[in-house]
């Protein structure tokens, strides 16, 4: 009976240490998990919002350079630059109004499609 | 014992008491004023973020912008996240090319907190507006270098107009909050603005934007685009043609339209004296009695009287109404109709209809509007359009001024409103009722929008021609027809408007104008010419207009200085438009410039 007493007060109570282990691990993991998967989500919208910045600045910078394309290639600008460079190239000169010959007569029957007697018949345009 | 007792009693109830006094307050806080802290956190962390709507832009008919959109920035400062007001300033001012002591002052601004009720530094504060990326970029990068924050940045849009003066009067512009307030600007105003999108988000105390709490987002509607019945090369045609005019003769001011009678589209509207939308002119600080506002469009906001471009009206009347045919003579007195004290400047015996026209008889137009009699000529007026809007889509259209007829002077009026005296009109108008005879009778509302699209280009909504009334019966508008044709002719007072290879019908116009006392002038004149080309198959009625152009005396007629101007846009109009013209008469029946003969 001795022996068995002995035997039982020395026995090292493991299931009871190893479910407080697991728990505090759970516990702790769970904590850790949290944490991370927190900060995970803070360094992605971190990221996104940098990305978001990226998109909108490079969309604006098209939008700028569009905007400068349209007012570069509208008629007023066209027309300084064209005054510009005739004098820049000597000699880049507007075709007058009476150089530009007509065609007085409509085209033979042949040239069924009107779209193209109008052209030949507006060569300036 | 019991002392031990009592003692843990006591001990016991006063901690029991702390921890429900703290619970208490824990509770209150957590629940009972929930909404209140909730509320305070969100006015200070949480921020409403406006996403700006871009405006839509205004093109012509062949996709030439008129008004569109530059991105630019809107300069904020956070007063309250500004630990040195001054260094901030002295870093921002150059940027902004603005005072420094502006920029000191506009930081150093308090507002009543309304949570507190204290002073505290305000939190929203617009630096500039319509600031370019590029100093945006530069104000930034200096405030990171100096380590500084407080400063930032709203995406905003400046209207601007890409080919400055032209076509600004139709175009119009906007003020400094992007609304319009003249032309196409003011009266789409509905279509052009969209809708402001907003974001709410939440800021840590550094000011930067914290994702994960984002809040509710609405992307921006933006404004619809205008697409005009305008033709970008014909508009640059009749300005050219317009500006060399005014060099030419210094008139107060000049108006050109071009219209296709068909259905009624603007396809030209020019007024001069014009300005740059991009940099409005500021008014005289004088007041200049010769002062010429170049903001008005004169197109559809000049009153005059139109003078023998008239005529047309009481010819067309009659002729519908078969009072009389085309080769009905009337007899025009020989220059002088003694009943009405009315004169002409030559004298006629008979004349037939189509005469009065070619020949411009007051007699003649007054004896057609004695046979319609009063109200019928008055109705038919008024069926012409003239005495009311025509409908265009352009604000501070005139209506012109036309009495009617129970307030007419007996005798007097009746025989001067038939040759365009005692009323007023309006060009557009005049190009109008022009373009009656043009299509064979039928009156249309001038459309200047021809499509309104969306930001991506689709076609949203077409505008379709809308016919008012037919005014006139076919065969009376051949009758016109035929006669205007003559008018531009050698026998005619307006050869000078002849095209070579194409048949032009017209009216000229010189009418006198009023001096400040009521007086007529004898020297100073108003004359305009209307007309449409090819004549049988019109792709365009036009009216040229110059009040009071400098001439050699005698000179300053219809016939003479507006016919020639119109020869001129509707020969190179011709061009652009690719009509083929009709082979070339025999020499001899060659019209040349030295037959002057205009009235």
């Amino acid at each position: 009976m001795a022996g068995n007493r002995r035997r039982h007060a020395n026995v090292v109570p493991v299931a009871s240490i190893f479910m407080w282990v697991a728990i505090c691990v759970f516990v702790g993991g769970a904590g850790l998990g949290y944490v991370s998967l927190k900060n995970k989500l803070h360094r992605g919208a971190d990221e996104i919002r940098t990305l978001e910045s990226q998109i909108a600045q490079v969309s604006m910078s098209i939008t700028v350079v569009q905007s400068e394309i349209q007012k570069l290639s509208s008629m007023e600008a066209l027309k300084k630059r064209y005054d510009s460079d005739k004098t820049k190239l000597g000699g880049l000169v507007e075709i007058p109004p009476d150089r530009i010959v007509w065609v007085d007569r409509p085209l033979p029957a042949a040239a069924s499609d009107p779209s193209d007697i109008q052209q030949t018949a507006n060569p300036s345009r | 014992m019991a002392g031990t007792k009592i003692r843990s009693l006591c001990a016991t109830s006063l901690l029991a008491g702390i921890f429900t006094v703290f619970s208490w307050r824990l509770i209150d806080l957590q629940v009972g004023k929930h909404d209140r802290y909730a509320a305070l956190a969100a006015r200070k962390n949480v921020e409403r973020q406006p996403v700006y709507a871009k405006r839509g832009t205004i093109m012509t008919m062949d996709g030439e912008l008129l008004a569109q959109n530059e991105p630019v920035k809107r300069v904020l400062a956070d007063a309250s996240l500004i630990k040195d007001h001054d260094a901030v300033a002295a870093l921002v001012a150059p940027l902004l090319e603005l005072p420094l002591d502006d920029i000191r002052e506009k930081l150093d601004r308090t507002v009543v907190s309304e949570t507190t009720g204290q002073r505290v530094p305000c939190r929203y504060i617009v630096l500039k507006k319509d600031v370019s990326e590029m100093v945006a970029l530069q104000i930034s990068d200096a405030m990171n270098n100096a380590k500084q924050r407080g400063i930032f940045f709203e995406q905003d849009f400046h209207r601007i107009y890409p080919n400055g003066r032209m076509l600004s009067h139709v175009v119009g512009s906007v003020n400094s909050e992007n609304i319009g307030v003249a032309g196409i600007e003011q009266s789409m105003e509905g279509y052009l603005r969209g809708e402001n999108g907003y974001r709410y988000f939440e800021h840590d105390r550094t000011g930067r934007e914290l994702v994960l709490y984002r809040g509710q987002e609405r992307a921006p509607r933006h404004g619809q685009s205008i697409r005009l019945t305008i033709d970008s090369g014909l508009q640059k045609i009749v300005e050219s043609e317009l500006d060399e005019a005014m060099k030419q003769f210094k008139p107060k001011f000049a108006v050109a339209i071009l219209q296709r009678p068909q259905t009624g589209e603007i396809l030209a509207m020019v007024s001069r004296p014009t300005y740059d939308p991009n940099n409005l002119p500021k008014n005289p600080e004088k007041e200049d009695p010769d002062y010429v506002n170049p903001v008005v469009n004169r197109a559809i906001a000049a009153s005059y009287e139109p003078g023998s471009t008239f005529k047309i009206v009481a010819a067309g009347g009659a002729l519908t109404e078969r009072l009389v045919k085309e080769e009905t003579m009337i007899q025009c007195e020989n220059g002088y109709f003694a009943r009405y004290k009315l004169k002409d400047h030559h004298p006629y015996g008979e004349l037939s209809v189509g005469d009065v026209l070619v020949k411009s008889s007051n007699i003649g137009a007054c004896k057609l509007a004695l046979q319609l009699g009063e109200q019928r000529f008055y109705e038919y007026v008024r069926k012409f359009g003239f005495g009311e809007k025509t409908g265009i889509v352009l604000p501070g259209e005139e209506n012109g001024l036309l009495e009617p007829p129970h307030r007419w002077t007996k005798l007097y009026s009746i025989s001067r409103i038939p040759m365009g005296h005692e009323l007023t009109v309006t060009p557009i108008q005049s190009v109008t009722s022009m373009s009656v005879i043009a299509n064979g009778g039928r009156l249309m509302v001038p459309q200047i929008v021809k499509e309104i699209d969306d930001d991506n280009g689709n076609v949203v909504e077409a505008v379709p021609p809308q016919p008012v009334r037919t005014v006139l019966s076919a065969a009376a508008t051949n009758s016109v027809r035929d006669a205007l044709m003559k008018v531009v002719s050698k026998k005619g007072t307006a050869n000078l408007a002849a095209v070579k290879g194409f048949k032009v019908a017209g009216k000229t116009g010189t009418a006198q104008v009023y001096n400040k006392d009521g007086s007529v002038s004898r020297e100073r004149h108003r004359v305009s010419f209307v007309g449409f080309m090819p004549a049988e198959e019109p792709a365009f009625t036009g009216i040229v207009m110059l009040e009071q152009p400098q001439t050699s005396a005698g000179q300053d007629m219809g016939g003479l200085v507006a016919a020639p101007i119109f020869s001129r846009i509707a020969e190179r109009a011709a061009r652009h438009l690719g009509l083929v013209p009709e082979p070339e008469p025999l020499p001899g029946e060659a019209i040349t410039q030295s037959d002057k003969v205009g009235r």
